[in-house]
Protein backbone atom coordinates (compact mmCIF):
# COMPACT_ATOMS: atom_id res chain seq x y z
CA UNK A 1 0.00 0.00 0.00
CA UNK A 2 2.25 2.72 -1.21
CA UNK A 3 -0.34 5.43 -1.55
CA UNK A 4 -3.35 5.05 0.69
CA UNK A 5 -5.40 7.42 -1.40
CA UNK A 6 -4.69 5.58 -4.57
CA UNK A 7 -7.90 3.68 -4.72
CA UNK A 8 -10.40 6.30 -3.75
CA UNK A 9 -10.78 9.96 -3.13
CA UNK A 10 -10.69 9.53 0.63
CA UNK A 11 -8.29 11.76 2.54
CA UNK A 12 -6.62 10.47 5.68
CA UNK A 13 -9.01 10.67 8.64
CA UNK A 14 -11.94 11.67 6.46
CA UNK A 15 -15.20 9.89 6.95
CA UNK A 16 -15.58 6.71 5.03
CA UNK A 17 -19.03 5.53 4.10
CA UNK A 18 -18.86 2.14 2.52
CA UNK A 19 -21.67 1.25 0.19
CA UNK A 20 -22.43 -1.93 2.00
CA UNK A 21 -25.45 -2.91 -0.07
CA UNK A 22 -23.51 -2.87 -3.25
CA UNK A 23 -20.67 -4.86 -1.73
CA UNK A 24 -22.91 -7.57 -0.36
CA UNK A 25 -24.64 -8.17 -3.63
CA UNK A 26 -21.47 -8.71 -5.57
CA UNK A 27 -18.86 -9.99 -3.16
CA UNK A 28 -19.02 -13.34 -1.47
CA UNK A 29 -19.37 -12.86 2.25
CA UNK A 30 -16.28 -13.71 4.29
CA UNK A 31 -15.97 -16.56 6.72
CA UNK A 32 -17.54 -19.14 4.44
CA UNK A 33 -14.98 -21.65 3.32
CA UNK A 34 -15.62 -24.50 1.03
CA UNK A 35 -14.14 -27.95 1.49
CA UNK A 36 -11.14 -27.23 -0.70
CA UNK A 37 -10.13 -24.36 1.52
CA UNK A 38 -10.40 -26.45 4.66
CA UNK A 39 -8.29 -29.00 2.86
CA UNK A 40 -5.69 -26.34 2.12
CA UNK A 41 -5.08 -25.74 5.82
CA UNK A 42 -4.10 -29.39 6.11
CA UNK A 43 -1.12 -29.07 3.80
CA UNK A 44 2.33 -29.09 5.34
CA UNK A 45 4.03 -25.75 5.87
CA UNK A 46 6.84 -25.36 3.33
CA UNK A 47 10.04 -26.97 4.56
CA UNK A 48 12.16 -23.86 4.15
CA UNK A 49 10.00 -22.12 6.74
CA UNK A 50 9.90 -24.91 9.30
CA UNK A 51 13.47 -26.11 8.84
CA UNK A 52 14.46 -29.73 8.91
CA UNK A 53 13.56 -30.50 12.46
CA UNK A 54 9.83 -30.14 12.31
CA UNK A 55 6.90 -30.81 10.02
CA UNK A 56 3.42 -29.50 10.62
CA UNK A 57 0.34 -28.39 8.76
CA UNK A 58 -0.79 -24.81 8.44
CA UNK A 59 -3.68 -25.54 10.81
CA UNK A 60 -1.24 -26.96 13.38
CA UNK A 61 1.04 -23.94 13.02
CA UNK A 62 -1.94 -21.67 13.66
CA UNK A 63 -2.74 -23.57 16.86
CA UNK A 64 0.89 -23.42 18.04
CA UNK A 65 0.98 -19.67 17.46
CA UNK A 66 -2.21 -19.19 19.42
CA UNK A 67 -0.83 -21.32 22.25
CA UNK A 68 2.00 -18.81 22.57
CA UNK A 69 4.99 -20.73 21.19
CA UNK A 70 7.63 -18.13 20.34
CA UNK A 71 9.39 -20.39 17.86
CA UNK A 72 6.19 -20.88 15.92
CA UNK A 73 5.20 -17.22 16.15
CA UNK A 74 8.61 -16.30 14.74
CA UNK A 75 8.27 -18.83 11.94
CA UNK A 76 4.76 -17.74 11.10
CA UNK A 77 6.12 -14.20 10.69
CA UNK A 78 8.87 -15.56 8.46
CA UNK A 79 6.16 -17.20 6.38
CA UNK A 80 4.15 -14.01 5.94
CA UNK A 81 7.33 -12.06 5.16
CA UNK A 82 8.47 -14.46 2.47
CA UNK A 83 8.49 -13.12 -1.06
CA UNK A 84 7.96 -16.54 -2.65
CA UNK A 85 4.62 -16.93 -4.35
CA UNK A 86 4.03 -20.42 -2.90
CA UNK A 87 4.81 -19.10 0.60
CA UNK A 88 2.38 -16.25 0.00
CA UNK A 89 -0.37 -18.78 -0.68
CA UNK A 90 0.40 -20.52 2.60
CA UNK A 91 0.51 -17.19 4.42
CA UNK A 92 -3.00 -16.42 3.20
CA UNK A 93 -4.08 -19.83 4.36
CA UNK A 94 -2.59 -19.19 7.80
CA UNK A 95 -4.41 -15.86 8.08
CA UNK A 96 -7.66 -17.54 7.02
CA UNK A 97 -7.09 -20.15 9.68
CA UNK A 98 -6.67 -17.45 12.35
CA UNK A 99 -9.84 -15.84 11.13
CA UNK A 100 -11.66 -19.12 11.32
CA UNK A 101 -10.43 -19.77 14.87
CA UNK A 102 -11.70 -16.34 15.90
CA UNK A 103 -10.06 -13.56 17.89
CA UNK A 104 -8.13 -14.45 21.06
CA UNK A 105 -9.29 -11.34 22.91
CA UNK A 106 -10.49 -7.79 22.39
CA UNK A 107 -8.94 -6.02 19.38
CA UNK A 108 -5.31 -5.16 20.03
CA UNK A 109 -4.15 -1.56 20.35
CA UNK A 110 -2.15 -0.86 17.20
CA UNK A 111 0.25 2.05 17.37
CA UNK A 112 2.74 3.29 14.79
CA UNK A 113 5.82 4.95 16.28
CA UNK A 114 8.04 7.10 14.14
CA UNK A 115 10.57 9.92 14.41
CA UNK A 116 13.82 11.07 12.88
CA UNK A 117 16.89 8.92 13.57
CA UNK A 118 18.23 9.83 17.01
CA UNK A 119 14.87 10.96 18.41
CA UNK A 120 15.00 8.03 20.79
CA UNK A 121 12.19 5.89 19.40
CA UNK A 122 13.73 2.62 20.49
CA UNK A 123 14.48 3.72 24.05
CA UNK A 124 11.00 5.27 24.19
CA UNK A 125 9.44 1.96 23.14
CA UNK A 126 11.69 0.13 25.58
CA UNK A 127 10.62 2.27 28.56
CA UNK A 128 6.94 2.40 27.56
CA UNK A 129 6.81 -1.31 26.77
CA UNK A 130 8.15 -2.24 30.20
CA UNK A 131 5.45 -0.12 31.86
CA UNK A 132 2.73 -1.69 29.72
CA UNK A 133 3.92 -5.16 30.64
CA UNK A 134 3.80 -4.17 34.31
CA UNK A 135 0.13 -3.36 33.69
CA UNK A 136 -0.41 -6.88 32.41
CA UNK A 137 -0.19 -6.31 28.67
CA UNK A 138 1.65 -8.43 26.16
CA UNK A 139 3.63 -6.17 23.85
CA UNK A 140 4.80 -6.96 20.33
CA UNK A 141 7.26 -4.59 18.68
CA UNK A 142 7.65 -4.80 14.93
CA UNK A 143 10.53 -2.61 13.82
CA UNK A 144 11.10 -1.87 10.16
CA UNK A 145 14.74 -1.12 9.37
CA UNK A 146 15.98 0.08 6.01
CA UNK A 147 17.80 -2.39 3.79
CA UNK A 148 20.92 -1.37 1.93
CA UNK A 149 20.05 -0.73 -1.68
CA UNK A 150 23.60 -1.76 -2.56
CA UNK A 151 24.01 -5.14 -0.90
CA UNK A 152 20.37 -5.79 -0.07
CA UNK A 153 21.40 -6.66 3.48
CA UNK A 154 20.47 -4.80 6.65
CA UNK A 155 21.62 -4.21 10.20
CA UNK A 156 18.75 -4.63 12.64
CA UNK A 157 20.26 -3.08 15.74
CA UNK A 158 17.22 -1.74 17.52
CA UNK A 159 17.18 -4.41 20.08
CA UNK A 160 20.45 -3.20 21.56
CA UNK A 161 18.42 -0.18 22.68
CA UNK A 162 15.53 -2.23 23.98
CA UNK A 163 17.52 -4.08 26.59
CA UNK A 164 14.88 -3.90 29.31
CA UNK A 165 11.99 -4.97 27.11
CA UNK A 166 14.04 -7.66 25.43
CA UNK A 167 14.38 -9.65 28.65
CA UNK A 168 10.63 -9.89 29.24
CA UNK A 169 8.75 -13.03 28.31
CA UNK A 170 5.70 -10.87 27.61
CA UNK A 171 7.48 -8.91 24.91
CA UNK A 172 8.12 -10.03 21.38
CA UNK A 173 10.51 -7.86 19.38
CA UNK A 174 10.88 -8.57 15.70
CA UNK A 175 12.97 -6.24 13.57
CA UNK A 176 12.33 -6.67 9.87
CA UNK A 177 14.30 -5.45 6.89
CA UNK A 178 12.42 -3.06 4.65
CA UNK A 179 13.60 -4.91 1.57
CA UNK A 180 13.86 -2.99 -1.62
CA UNK A 181 10.30 -2.50 -2.61
CA UNK A 182 7.93 -0.78 -0.30
CA UNK A 183 4.77 -2.68 -1.10
CA UNK A 184 6.43 -5.80 0.25
CA UNK A 185 7.22 -4.41 3.67
CA UNK A 186 3.79 -2.85 4.07
CA UNK A 187 2.10 -6.15 3.34
CA UNK A 188 4.49 -8.18 5.46
CA UNK A 189 4.24 -5.82 8.44
CA UNK A 190 0.47 -5.84 8.37
CA UNK A 191 0.38 -9.60 8.26
CA UNK A 192 3.05 -9.92 10.96
CA UNK A 193 0.83 -7.72 13.11
CA UNK A 194 -2.11 -10.08 12.59
CA UNK A 195 0.09 -13.05 13.50
CA UNK A 196 1.29 -11.33 16.68
CA UNK A 197 -2.30 -10.53 17.62
CA UNK A 198 -3.28 -14.16 17.07
CA UNK A 199 -0.51 -15.07 19.52
CA UNK A 200 -2.23 -12.96 22.16
CA UNK A 201 -0.22 -9.74 21.98
CA UNK A 202 -2.73 -7.03 22.85
CA UNK A 203 -0.44 -4.08 22.16
CA UNK A 204 1.38 -3.92 18.83
CA UNK A 205 3.93 -1.15 18.35
CA UNK A 206 5.24 -0.69 14.82
CA UNK A 207 8.45 1.32 14.67
CA UNK A 208 9.72 3.00 11.52
CA UNK A 209 12.43 5.52 10.78
CA UNK A 210 10.66 8.76 10.00
CA UNK A 211 12.21 9.61 6.70
CA UNK A 212 10.13 8.11 4.01
CA UNK A 213 7.18 6.35 2.58
CA UNK A 214 7.09 3.48 5.02
CA UNK A 215 5.31 5.77 7.51
CA UNK A 216 2.47 6.26 5.08
CA UNK A 217 2.21 2.52 4.77
CA UNK A 218 2.30 2.00 8.54
CA UNK A 219 -0.27 4.74 9.16
CA UNK A 220 -2.49 2.66 6.93
CA UNK A 221 -2.47 -0.25 9.35
CA UNK A 222 -2.51 1.22 12.88
CA UNK A 223 -5.17 2.92 15.01
CA UNK A 224 -2.93 5.68 16.30
CA UNK A 225 0.19 7.21 14.85
CA UNK A 226 2.71 8.49 17.39
CA UNK A 227 5.51 10.84 16.41
CA UNK A 228 8.55 10.99 18.70
CA UNK A 229 10.60 14.14 18.32
CA UNK A 230 13.08 16.31 20.22
CA UNK A 231 13.38 19.87 21.48
CA UNK A 232 15.61 22.07 19.35
CA UNK A 233 14.78 19.82 16.45
CA UNK A 234 13.72 22.62 14.15
CA UNK A 235 16.07 21.51 11.45
CA UNK A 236 15.23 17.89 12.15
CA UNK A 237 11.55 18.57 11.85
CA UNK A 238 12.15 19.81 8.36
CA UNK A 239 13.58 16.39 7.71
CA UNK A 240 10.19 14.96 8.62
CA UNK A 241 7.98 15.37 5.66
CA UNK A 242 4.90 17.46 6.20
CA UNK A 243 2.88 14.43 5.26
CA UNK A 244 4.22 12.62 8.29
CA UNK A 245 3.33 15.51 10.62
CA UNK A 246 -0.16 15.45 9.14
CA UNK A 247 -0.51 11.79 9.97
CA UNK A 248 0.51 12.19 13.62
CA UNK A 249 -2.30 11.56 16.12
CA UNK A 250 -0.10 12.06 19.16
CA UNK A 251 3.29 13.79 19.34
CA UNK A 252 5.80 13.34 22.13
CA UNK A 253 8.82 15.59 22.61
CA UNK A 254 11.26 13.05 24.01
CA UNK A 255 14.34 13.40 26.20
CA UNK A 256 12.52 15.94 28.36
CA UNK A 257 14.80 15.55 31.34
CA UNK A 258 17.53 17.51 33.12
CA UNK A 259 18.66 20.62 31.29
CA UNK A 260 16.49 19.72 28.37
CA UNK A 261 13.19 19.74 30.22
CA UNK A 262 12.30 23.42 29.85
CA UNK A 263 13.31 23.48 26.21
CA UNK A 264 11.15 20.42 25.60
CA UNK A 265 8.10 22.12 27.08
CA UNK A 266 8.63 25.15 24.87
CA UNK A 267 9.05 22.88 21.86
CA UNK A 268 5.84 21.04 22.71
CA UNK A 269 3.94 24.33 22.95
CA UNK A 270 5.28 25.52 19.62
CA UNK A 271 4.50 22.23 17.94
CA UNK A 272 0.99 22.34 19.34
CA UNK A 273 0.26 25.68 17.69
CA UNK A 274 1.97 24.53 14.51
CA UNK A 275 -0.27 21.48 14.40
CA UNK A 276 -3.35 23.70 14.56
CA UNK A 277 -2.18 25.34 11.37
CA UNK A 278 -1.44 22.07 9.66
CA UNK A 279 -4.82 20.56 10.47
CA UNK A 280 -6.88 23.45 9.22
CA UNK A 281 -10.05 21.45 8.61
CA UNK A 282 -12.78 22.86 10.88
CA UNK A 283 -13.61 19.66 12.76
CA UNK A 284 -10.19 18.07 12.64
CA UNK A 285 -8.87 16.77 15.92
CA UNK A 286 -5.65 18.57 16.80
CA UNK A 287 -3.06 16.04 17.90
CA UNK A 288 -2.04 15.98 21.52
CA UNK A 289 1.54 17.23 22.01
CA UNK A 290 3.27 16.03 25.19
CA UNK A 291 6.73 15.74 26.67
CA UNK A 292 8.30 12.53 27.93
CA UNK A 293 11.57 11.11 29.14
CA UNK A 294 12.54 7.51 28.50
CA UNK A 295 15.34 8.02 31.02
CA UNK A 296 13.27 9.12 34.04
CA UNK A 297 10.02 7.57 32.82
CA UNK A 298 8.20 10.87 33.42
CA UNK A 299 5.45 11.53 30.91
CA UNK A 300 5.50 8.07 29.33
CA UNK A 301 2.17 6.97 30.70
CA UNK A 302 0.64 10.35 29.82
CA UNK A 303 1.67 9.71 26.24
CA UNK A 304 0.08 6.28 26.44
CA UNK A 305 -3.08 7.83 27.90
CA UNK A 306 -3.18 10.21 24.96
CA UNK A 307 -2.83 7.27 22.59
CA UNK A 308 -5.72 5.48 24.30
CA UNK A 309 -7.79 8.67 24.35
CA UNK A 310 -7.27 9.11 20.66
CA UNK A 311 -8.33 5.54 20.11
CA UNK A 312 -11.33 5.98 22.41
CA UNK A 313 -12.31 9.10 20.48
CA UNK A 314 -12.08 7.15 17.24
CA UNK A 315 -14.17 4.38 18.72
CA UNK A 316 -16.85 6.75 20.06
CA UNK A 317 -17.20 8.49 16.75
CA UNK A 318 -17.28 5.23 14.86
CA UNK A 319 -13.95 6.27 13.37
CA UNK A 320 -12.09 3.18 14.51
CA UNK A 321 -14.38 0.85 12.60
CA UNK A 322 -14.18 3.14 9.61
CA UNK A 323 -10.42 3.40 9.83
CA UNK A 324 -10.14 -0.36 9.98
CA UNK A 325 -12.63 -0.71 7.13
CA UNK A 326 -10.56 1.63 4.98
CA UNK A 327 -7.47 -0.32 5.97
CA UNK A 328 -9.10 -3.56 4.91
CA UNK A 329 -9.92 -2.04 1.55
CA UNK A 330 -6.37 -0.77 1.12
CA UNK A 331 -5.02 -4.11 2.25
CA UNK A 332 -7.01 -5.82 -0.48
CA UNK A 333 -5.39 -3.58 -3.05
CA UNK A 334 -1.93 -3.95 -1.61
CA UNK A 335 -2.36 -7.73 -1.71
CA UNK A 336 -3.35 -7.50 -5.34
CA UNK A 337 -0.48 -5.12 -6.15
CA UNK A 338 2.01 -7.28 -4.29
CA UNK A 339 0.87 -10.60 -5.68
CA UNK A 340 0.90 -9.25 -9.22
CA UNK A 341 4.40 -7.92 -8.77
CA UNK A 342 5.81 -11.03 -7.07
CA UNK A 343 4.20 -13.29 -9.65
CA UNK A 344 5.54 -11.19 -12.49
CA UNK A 345 9.06 -11.10 -11.10
CA UNK A 346 9.16 -14.80 -10.34
CA UNK A 347 7.71 -15.96 -13.64
CA UNK A 348 10.45 -18.11 -15.23
CA UNK A 349 10.04 -16.52 -18.64
CA UNK A 350 10.49 -13.07 -17.11
CA UNK A 351 13.38 -14.14 -14.91
CA UNK A 352 15.18 -15.75 -17.80
CA UNK A 353 14.94 -12.67 -19.98
CA UNK A 354 15.36 -10.07 -17.24
CA UNK A 355 19.08 -9.59 -17.83
CA UNK A 356 18.53 -9.35 -21.58
CA UNK A 357 15.86 -6.66 -21.25
CA UNK A 358 17.93 -4.73 -18.74
CA UNK A 359 20.97 -4.84 -21.01
CA UNK A 360 19.02 -3.66 -24.04
CA UNK A 361 17.49 -0.78 -22.09
CA UNK A 362 20.81 0.23 -20.59
CA UNK A 363 22.59 0.18 -23.93
CA UNK A 364 19.82 2.26 -25.46
CA UNK A 365 18.84 -0.41 -28.01
CA UNK A 366 15.38 -0.67 -26.51
CA UNK A 367 13.43 2.14 -24.89
CA UNK A 368 12.24 1.66 -21.33
CA UNK A 369 8.68 2.12 -22.52
CA UNK A 370 8.95 -0.58 -25.17
CA UNK A 371 10.73 -2.94 -22.79
CA UNK A 372 8.04 -2.49 -20.13
CA UNK A 373 5.38 -3.23 -22.70
CA UNK A 374 7.16 -6.38 -23.83
CA UNK A 375 7.64 -7.63 -20.27
CA UNK A 376 3.97 -7.08 -19.55
CA UNK A 377 3.05 -8.92 -22.75
CA UNK A 378 5.20 -11.84 -21.62
CA UNK A 379 3.36 -11.75 -18.32
CA UNK A 380 0.00 -11.63 -20.05
CA UNK A 381 0.84 -14.67 -22.14
CA UNK A 382 1.98 -16.63 -19.09
CA UNK A 383 -0.38 -15.81 -16.25
CA UNK A 384 -0.59 -18.65 -13.71
CA UNK A 385 -3.14 -21.32 -14.53
CA UNK A 386 -4.87 -20.90 -11.17
CA UNK A 387 -5.90 -17.39 -12.18
CA UNK A 388 -7.70 -18.53 -15.29
CA UNK A 389 -11.20 -19.66 -14.51
CA UNK B 1 42.73 -7.55 6.34
CA UNK B 2 40.51 -6.63 3.44
CA UNK B 3 37.97 -8.83 1.73
CA UNK B 4 39.27 -9.74 -1.64
CA UNK B 5 36.90 -8.51 -4.30
CA UNK B 6 36.53 -11.93 -5.90
CA UNK B 7 35.64 -13.59 -2.63
CA UNK B 8 33.05 -10.93 -1.85
CA UNK B 9 31.55 -11.35 -5.30
CA UNK B 10 31.32 -15.09 -4.78
CA UNK B 11 29.71 -14.73 -1.34
CA UNK B 12 27.22 -12.16 -2.62
CA UNK B 13 26.29 -14.42 -5.50
CA UNK B 14 25.61 -17.33 -3.17
CA UNK B 15 23.58 -15.11 -0.83
CA UNK B 16 21.48 -13.73 -3.70
CA UNK B 17 20.86 -17.26 -4.93
CA UNK B 18 19.70 -18.27 -1.48
CA UNK B 19 17.44 -15.20 -1.18
CA UNK B 20 15.70 -16.00 -4.45
CA UNK B 21 15.27 -19.63 -3.45
CA UNK B 22 14.25 -19.13 0.18
CA UNK B 23 12.05 -16.04 -0.19
CA UNK B 24 14.19 -14.17 2.31
CA UNK B 25 17.81 -13.27 2.96
CA UNK B 26 19.98 -15.35 5.23
CA UNK B 27 19.70 -13.92 8.72
CA UNK B 28 22.34 -13.93 11.45
CA UNK B 29 22.41 -12.79 15.08
CA UNK B 30 25.77 -11.29 16.05
CA UNK B 31 26.07 -11.62 19.81
CA UNK B 32 28.35 -11.09 22.76
CA UNK B 33 27.61 -13.46 25.63
CA UNK B 34 28.15 -13.09 29.33
CA UNK B 35 27.36 -15.27 32.32
CA UNK B 36 26.31 -12.30 34.44
CA UNK B 37 25.25 -9.22 32.58
CA UNK B 38 24.69 -7.01 35.64
CA UNK B 39 28.23 -7.11 36.94
CA UNK B 40 29.76 -7.08 33.46
CA UNK B 41 27.79 -4.03 32.46
CA UNK B 42 29.11 -2.05 35.42
CA UNK B 43 32.41 -1.89 33.62
CA UNK B 44 30.78 -0.39 30.54
CA UNK B 45 30.46 3.38 30.26
CA UNK B 46 26.84 4.55 30.43
CA UNK B 47 26.78 6.03 26.95
CA UNK B 48 27.95 2.71 25.53
CA UNK B 49 25.24 0.65 27.21
CA UNK B 50 22.88 0.80 24.30
CA UNK B 51 25.66 0.18 21.84
CA UNK B 52 27.03 -3.03 20.49
CA UNK B 53 30.61 -4.07 21.11
CA UNK B 54 33.01 -2.74 18.43
CA UNK B 55 33.79 -6.26 17.22
CA UNK B 56 30.08 -6.95 17.03
CA UNK B 57 29.66 -3.90 14.80
CA UNK B 58 32.48 -4.93 12.50
CA UNK B 59 31.19 -8.48 12.09
CA UNK B 60 27.58 -7.25 11.72
CA UNK B 61 28.55 -4.81 8.97
CA UNK B 62 30.58 -7.51 7.28
CA UNK B 63 27.55 -9.80 7.07
CA UNK B 64 25.23 -6.97 5.96
CA UNK B 65 27.64 -5.96 3.18
CA UNK B 66 27.32 -9.47 1.79
CA UNK B 67 23.54 -9.30 1.75
CA UNK B 68 22.65 -10.81 5.13
CA UNK B 69 19.96 -9.44 7.40
CA UNK B 70 21.78 -8.96 10.67
CA UNK B 71 20.34 -8.82 14.18
CA UNK B 72 22.66 -7.29 16.74
CA UNK B 73 22.40 -8.32 20.37
CA UNK B 74 22.94 -5.98 23.32
CA UNK B 75 26.26 -6.09 25.17
CA UNK B 76 26.94 -8.89 27.63
CA UNK B 77 23.83 -10.83 26.75
CA UNK B 78 22.87 -13.81 28.87
CA UNK B 79 22.82 -17.02 26.79
CA UNK B 80 19.09 -17.58 27.29
CA UNK B 81 18.38 -14.02 26.10
CA UNK B 82 20.55 -14.46 23.04
CA UNK B 83 18.68 -17.69 22.31
CA UNK B 84 15.37 -15.87 22.66
CA UNK B 85 16.48 -13.11 20.31
CA UNK B 86 17.69 -15.73 17.81
CA UNK B 87 14.35 -17.53 17.98
CA UNK B 88 12.23 -14.36 17.80
CA UNK B 89 14.16 -13.15 14.77
CA UNK B 90 14.09 -16.66 13.24
CA UNK B 91 17.76 -16.39 12.33
CA UNK B 92 19.69 -19.09 10.53
CA UNK B 93 22.95 -18.52 12.39
CA UNK B 94 24.20 -17.11 15.70
CA UNK B 95 27.71 -15.65 15.38
CA UNK B 96 29.49 -15.17 18.71
CA UNK B 97 32.18 -12.49 18.75
CA UNK B 98 32.93 -12.53 22.48
CA UNK B 99 32.10 -14.49 25.61
CA UNK B 100 32.69 -13.04 29.06
CA UNK B 101 33.00 -15.67 31.75
CA UNK B 102 33.41 -19.36 31.07
CA UNK B 103 33.16 -19.77 27.33
CA UNK B 104 32.38 -23.48 27.52
CA UNK B 105 29.47 -22.97 29.90
CA UNK B 106 27.92 -20.07 28.03
CA UNK B 107 28.11 -21.59 24.57
CA UNK B 108 26.75 -24.90 25.83
CA UNK B 109 23.95 -23.01 27.61
CA UNK B 110 23.09 -21.15 24.38
CA UNK B 111 22.86 -24.44 22.51
CA UNK B 112 20.77 -25.96 25.27
CA UNK B 113 18.24 -23.11 25.34
CA UNK B 114 18.01 -23.08 21.54
CA UNK B 115 17.26 -26.78 21.63
CA UNK B 116 14.66 -26.37 24.37
CA UNK B 117 12.96 -23.69 22.29
CA UNK B 118 12.68 -26.06 19.34
CA UNK B 119 15.47 -24.27 17.51
CA UNK B 120 18.34 -26.73 17.46
CA UNK B 121 18.62 -26.25 13.72
CA UNK B 122 19.96 -22.71 14.24
CA UNK B 123 23.69 -22.88 13.54
CA UNK B 124 26.20 -21.50 16.04
CA UNK B 125 29.56 -20.11 14.91
CA UNK B 126 32.21 -18.37 17.01
CA UNK B 127 35.64 -16.82 16.92
CA UNK B 128 38.63 -19.13 17.16
CA UNK B 129 39.42 -18.00 20.69
CA UNK B 130 35.89 -18.79 21.87
CA UNK B 131 36.09 -22.14 20.10
CA UNK B 132 39.39 -22.97 21.77
CA UNK B 133 38.25 -21.93 25.21
CA UNK B 134 34.83 -23.52 25.10
CA UNK B 135 35.57 -26.90 23.60
CA UNK B 136 31.90 -27.02 22.49
CA UNK B 137 31.21 -28.27 18.98
CA UNK B 138 30.51 -25.35 16.63
CA UNK B 139 29.18 -25.23 13.08
CA UNK B 140 32.09 -23.05 11.98
CA UNK B 141 34.95 -21.04 13.42
CA UNK B 142 36.22 -17.67 12.23
CA UNK B 143 38.94 -15.19 13.17
CA UNK B 144 38.15 -11.58 13.96
CA UNK B 145 39.90 -9.64 11.24
CA UNK B 146 39.49 -12.34 8.63
CA UNK B 147 37.13 -11.65 5.76
CA UNK B 148 33.53 -12.47 6.63
CA UNK B 149 33.17 -13.50 2.99
CA UNK B 150 35.15 -16.70 3.56
CA UNK B 151 32.97 -17.56 6.57
CA UNK B 152 29.86 -16.90 4.48
CA UNK B 153 31.10 -19.11 1.66
CA UNK B 154 31.70 -21.87 4.21
CA UNK B 155 28.32 -21.47 5.89
CA UNK B 156 25.94 -21.04 2.97
CA UNK B 157 25.81 -24.65 1.72
CA UNK B 158 24.61 -25.86 5.11
CA UNK B 159 22.15 -22.95 5.48
CA UNK B 160 20.79 -23.78 2.03
CA UNK B 161 20.53 -27.44 2.89
CA UNK B 162 18.54 -26.66 6.02
CA UNK B 163 16.39 -23.76 4.91
CA UNK B 164 16.06 -23.46 1.15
Amino acid sequence: MTQPNDHGDLKWGEEYKPEWGEWQSTVQAGGQRDASQLEAAKQLVNGRIMGRSEQMTIAELAVKVREGSRRHLARAITLVESSRVDDRAQAYELLREFRRLGPVGPPAVRVGVTGVPGAGKSTFIDALGVKLIEQGHKVAVLAVDPSSSKSGGSVLGDRTRMAALAVSDNAFIRPSPSGNHLGGVARATREAMLVAEAAGYDVVLIETVGVGQSEVAVAGMVDTFLLVTLARAGDQLQGIKKGILEMADVISVNKADGDNEAASRVAARELKSAMKLINSAPNARVPEVLTSSSYTGIGLMEVWEAVLEHREHLQQSGGLDRRRAVQQRDWMWSLIDGTLLDTLRQLPVVRNRKAEFERLVMSGDLSAVDAAEQVLELFGANVPQTWLS
Amino acid sequence: MKNSAAQMEEARGIVEGFAAQAGRRPRVLVAELSDDNDSRLQGVAAQDLGEADPNQKIVATGFADLGFDVDVGPRCQLPERAAMQAIDGDVHVVALVAVEGSAGGEVAELRKVLGAGGADDIMVVATDSIAQESGVALDAVFCLGDPIASLVVTLMPEISARFA
